[in-house]
């Protein structure tokens, strides 16, 4: 490699880190992703996850179990970086600068060195790559993986171990990965044109062993079938798509032959929403236009590439549309990487595409082959000014992501650390989705207080953590007198409760980046049942 | 595939017939009841026709202030044809669209014979065109847009006569002509006819640059045609008022992006875009466009799922193939100019301000299915052949029986509320009834899940009790309570119960939001219940 490619490569993995780092607070956390950061410290600090379980291989989320590796990736980062978001965010951080050097790598395989650094570059500035690289998730990890799967294969001599190796860590990522993984290694090893068919077949089938034997293991765990298919096959589960169905059976006039309905309305058919389901988030919309419309995952009307990549993007696609069979290939990998998304419908999890964006990135740098130098400058630097306009105005993008990530309980859980020990705390539970891992993370807790010792804890929810009241819906209120003085930090909810039975007034008022009242500080002499 | 060229106008006859079935079969049916729009529309276009003057009075007026939202007047004033030929009936309104619908069936095949010289390519284009969905179902009520964009074709492909076969002068005028008259027509096409132009010269380049002395008189021809509209737009409040009320600016999603962000000229940068590539989301293309079903997993696209698979191939053989280059610009081109419209209005979506899109859309799928067709037939396995064409076939079957099945049960089911159902009811009820009461108060407040107000109410009592227009134009006049309309026994307002139970002989004519059914003490006193077609109840006639 000359030493101006290498300045150059280098230019642009510092663009990536530099992209990656500024905000440093940015996006706040979820709170799934507040549950792994904090998982994360107990694992590195005692050995145990946030319910007590010794180096568990099955965590908990809100919706789901999660498999292993992002949480003990975040554990690292924690490790060196102590019990603070940046701690958490670390590994992500890395990982997303290494995923653009790993396409930077696979542009090289693909297409021509220039249009490999352009691939690179696009990537960096991805506003969907860049977004996954800021907090724990497996999305970035197994994109990771798969770019370092697909690069180990496309090898003139494969070093069996070592995919074995990126295998089973792919399967300690996500489920989706399992479901994916063997078309993705079917394909790459297509590709590879040193392999004999026979070392190919063998390859592929090396691939399906692990799998099946994660699925296997799967199926025995409890809840296990369940949680497949309620958050893998969705539609299967999906109480709307029944409604759906039944409610347009019903709908009849004398004429119509309603032997037809049976045909018409049924499961099978909801899978050809779920085809289209995937392709509205593979969209042009989607990767150019809004990412995630329910700001979760995305900066505000903020595609996963910045808006003028759609130009090269189409020249891409118009290029490899004309060019040889085995460029087309690469349209392969997006099916592959993206298609459990058919079976998730009617649910949205744009999460899924990440995997696929690499791939998205070199197409639209294969794109720049139509344009002159010139034309390809000014796209360039209009890029380039684009995300650097995004990043000035990023803010509008923490104000849209204030209801999923919300950044205001951060106050709340600092000023409830600093009551003394004479007080009981307590948070309506409808503050947030789910207060608990945001008090574990942001408080000295001691992790020992809230451990469960549940096994196998599916979907679970903690209600009660030390002595720190999580105020349900049943909950009722009163007048302290003798009890212990507790300190509410109330919802709206609880607001009106505690007004329907009390004349009281909160001592404080908590608002969000919004400028909307979301929490109230009630005063001591108000306790909870 | 010799047979089939040989007999292409025989061919082409019944696939021209095809779409007039779809557009014309139970045109009277099928949407189920005129909707606010079409009954204003048939009043005035009756008014107009009688006196000369619209119901407020204005004298052949080009904005219609109709129900507070100016409608553009030029379908009214096409639609006297039909009303010279049909009368005052209530198919009348909705002939002009149906007619101009099933004639762009007739333009796309003209169209794309001319722009690609491949007659099957034609054939099946206007094939494909003849049972699209947005096709039919905006060529089933009365909509100005069917005719704008069947202008569009036509006055595209005498364009492309004069710049691809170097026909007579006249053809480019008569080109020019029906583009200039598709921008007077409907708002969308005012948008998306220049930058048309312009496209078309960038396509042409050479054949115009080689030839631009000839080609500048009708360039100035068309700037003479439109110089009326721009004077007309310019000073006429009314049509400015339509333009601007249905604007972007009007879009809450982009005031609310405003805030967030703080910068007005970043807002409209993320926000326009983005809005514009949504109106390509496949999900909106094949799934529920068209919004006739309610929250569910069912609905329906402006084109048949059946053609997504074709859409792609169609692209790609755009692609792929040499000596579809201009065709390949053209196309896409004009399906990405078309939802502009849609993309700069304030609604997320606006499928009625797309349909010239949805057109060009469709036309790249007919393209992609002949290409799968041309491999098929290469095939020389002839079960395997079989098989797959009667796969294709029985797919698209299928998808047709399930369109039908939207838009005539569904469609009427989830949607009746849209249409103003049972308005033509209750307005029948209203009339038979009137010579037993004093005074009759309608409250058009109403609504399946949630309220809104039937803005239409005056002109579905007067169009179906047969008010004369000039009779109307006298009586129609504002009353002292909230939201009151008067004229003859009829007082259109907001029912204030309390009150308005003290009437004597009079009959009331609420909805459960405006009088809850518990609020009425003697239940004798409802004479007659009126329901949406799903079967919920939507009125009631109280007797005081």
């Amino acid at each position: 490699m000359k030493l101006s490619n290498k300045i150059l490569l280098g230019v642009i993995i510092l663009l990536a880190a530099v992209m990656r780092l500024a905000p440093l607070n940015f996006p706040a956390f979820t709170t799934d992703e507040t549950r792994i950061a904090y998982r994360a410290y107990v694992l590195s600090h005692a050995g145990k996850d946030e319910l007590g379980r010794t180096f568990p291989l099955i965590f908990n989320a809100l919706e789901d179990y999660q498999l292993p590796l992002t949480s003990y990736v975040t554990a690292v980062g924690v490790l060196v970086s102590g019990k603070n978001d940046f701690g958490a965010r670390l590994p992500f951080i890395l990982i997303g600068i290494g995923v653009v050097f790993l396409i930077y790598k696979l542009g090289e395989n693909f297409l021509e060195k220039k249009y490999a650094y352009l691939g690179a570059l696009i990537a960096a500035l991805s506003p969907g790559l860049i977004f996954f690289s800021r907090f724990p998730n497996e999305f970035i990890v197994g994109t990771f993986l798969i770019l370092l799967l697909v690069l180990e294969i496309l090898r003139k001599h494969l070093n069996k171990l070592k995919i074995i190796i990126i295998i089973l860590l792919m399967i300690l990522t996500s489920k989706f990965l399992w479901f994916t993984l063997v078309p993705v290694i079917a394909v790459t090893l297509f590709l590879n044109n040193n392999l004999k068919k026979r070392e190919k077949i063998k390859m592929a089938a090396i691939s399906l062993i692990p799998v099946l034997i994660a699925l296997l293991v799967y199926f025995k765990v409890p809840q296990g079938i369940r949680s497949l298919v309620e958050n893998n096959f969705y539609f299967l589960s999906d109480v709307t798509v029944k409604n759906s169905i039944e409610r347009m059976r019903g709908e009849k006039v004398l004429w119509w032959p309603s032997v037809f309905d049976r045909a018409l309305f049924n499961k099978a058919d909801v899978l050809i929403n779920g085809l289209f389901n995937w392709a509205s988030q593979l969209s042009l919309s989607r990767l150019f236009g809004e990412f995630d419309s329910r700001g979760v995952f995305g900066l505000l009307k903020t595609g996963a590439f910045a808006k003028i990549v759609l130009i090269p993007f189409l020249s891409g696609l118009y290029l490899i549309v004309r060019g040889g069979r085995k460029d087309k290939l690469i349209f392969l990998y997006i099916i592959f990487l993206t298609f459990p998304l058919v079976f998730l419908y009617p649910k949205e999890k744009i999460e899924l595409t990440i995997a696929a964006l690499p791939f998205f990135a070199l197409i639209s740098a294969y794109g720049f082959r139509l344009f002159g130098t010139k034309l390809a400058r000014v796209l360039i630097i209009i890029l380039i000014l684009e995300s650097v306009l995004n990043l000035f105005f990023i803010k509008a993008s923490i104000k849209n992501t204030n209801d999923s990530r919300p950044f205001f309980v951060r106050q709340i859980i600092k000023e409830a650390s600093e009551k003394g020990p004479e007080y009981n705390i307590a948070f309506s539970d409808d503050i947030t989705e789910d207060i608990v891992p945001f008090v574990q993370w942001q408080t000295k807790f001691n992790p020992a207080d809230a451990y469960e010792q549940l096994e196998f804890p599916y979907r679970f929810k903690q209600t009660k953590i030390s002595d720190i009241k999580i105020i349900g819906n049943e909950d009722t209120f009163y007048n302290c007198a003798y009890d212990k003085k507790t300190f509410i930090f109330a919802s709206a909810r609880d607001l009106k409760k505690i007004q329907h039975d009390i004349r009281v007034e909160p001592a404080k008022v908590y608002k969000d980046l919004l400028d909307r009242e979301v929490v109230y500080l009630m005063p001591s002499k108000i306790c909870v049942h | 595939m010799r047979t089939l060229i040989k007999n292409q106008y025989f061919i082409l006859l019944l696939i021209v017939l095809t779409g007039f079935f779809f557009r014309f079969y139970k045109l009277d049916q099928y949407p189920i009841q005129l909707n606010h729009d079409e009954v204003s529309q048939i009043y005035d276009l009756k008014s107009i026709m009688e006196t000369g003057k619209d119901i407020y009075g204005n004298f052949m007026p080009l904005a219609f202030p109709s129900t507070g939202e100016y409608k553009v007047g030029h379908y009214i004033y096409i639609s006297t044809i039909p009303y010279l030929l049909l009368g005052d009936r209530e198919i009348t309104i909705r002939v002009p669209a149906a007619f101009f619908g099933s004639l762009t069936v007739l333009g796309v095949f003209l169209l794309i014979r001319v722009l690609t010289k491949n007659t099957l390519l034609a054939l099946l284009s206007a094939a494909v065109i003849s049972i699209t969905p947005s096709e039919i179902f905006y060529s089933r009520k009365s909509f100005e847009n069917v005719i704008g964009s069947s202008l569009d074709i036509f006055g595209l492909y005498f364009l492309l006569t004069y710049l691809k076969e170097g026909a007579a002068k006249k053809w480019a005028y008569l080109g020019i002509f029906l583009l200039g008259l598709a921008m007077y027509i409907y708002t969308s096409h005012t948008m998306i006819v220049p930058p048309l132009l312009l496209f078309l010269t960038l396509i042409f380049k050479e054949k115009i640059i080689g030839q631009k002395r000839e080609l500048l008189k009708p360039a100035l021809f068309w700037l003479i045609l439109i110089t009326p509209l721009i004077i007309l737009t310019s000073l006429n409040s009314d049509l400015r008022f339509r333009a601007q009320s249905v604007f972007i600016t009007q879009d809450r999603a982009l005031g609310k992006t405003i805030d967030l962000v703080g910068n007005k000229y970043k807002a409209y940068l993320d926000f326009i875009p983005t809005k514009l590539l949504n109106q390509f989301d496949p999900a909106y293309l094949f799934l529920n466009g068209l919004d006739f079903t309610s929250k569910s997993s069912f609905g329906m696209g402006p084109l048949l799922l059946w053609q997504f698979p074709f859409l792609i191939a169609g692209f790609i053989f755009l692609i792929r193939k040499k000596g579809l280059k201009k065709a390949g610009y053209l196309l896409p081109g004009l399906a990405f100019l078309a939802m502009i419209p849609s993309a700069l209005t304030f609604e997320d979506f606006s499928p009625h301000r797309s349909v010239l899109s949805f057109t060009m859309l469709g036309i790249i799928s007919a393209f992609g299915l002949y290409w799968v067709l041309q491999n098929i037939f290469k095939l020389k396995n002839k079960l395997f052949k079989n098989v797959i064409l009667g796969g294709v076939f029985l797919s698209l079957v299928l998808n047709l029986v399930y369109f039908l099945r939207m838009y005539t049960i569904n469609y009427p089911y989830e949607r009746s509320e849209k249409m103003h159902y049972p308005f033509k009811e209750i307005s029948l009820y209203a009339w038979s009834e009137s010579q037993n009461f004093d005074a009759i108060v309608f409250d058009p407040q109403f609504g399946d899940i949630e309220p809104q107000i039937g803005v239409g109410t005056p002109y579905y009592l007067v169009h179906y009790g047969q008010v004369p227009p000039v009779l109307f134009q006298k009586q129609y006049h504002k009353g002292s309570k909230p939201r009151e309309m008067l004229f003859d026994k009829f007082s259109i307002r907001q029912i204030y119960w309390p009150e308005d139970q003290k009437l004597k002989n009079t009959l009331i004519i609420a909805s459960p939001w405006s009088v809850p059914e518990k609020d009425i003490e003697d239940k004798s006193k409802i004479i007659k219940k009126f329901f949406f077609y799903n079967g919920k109840l939507a009125f009631y006639a109280i007797k005081l």
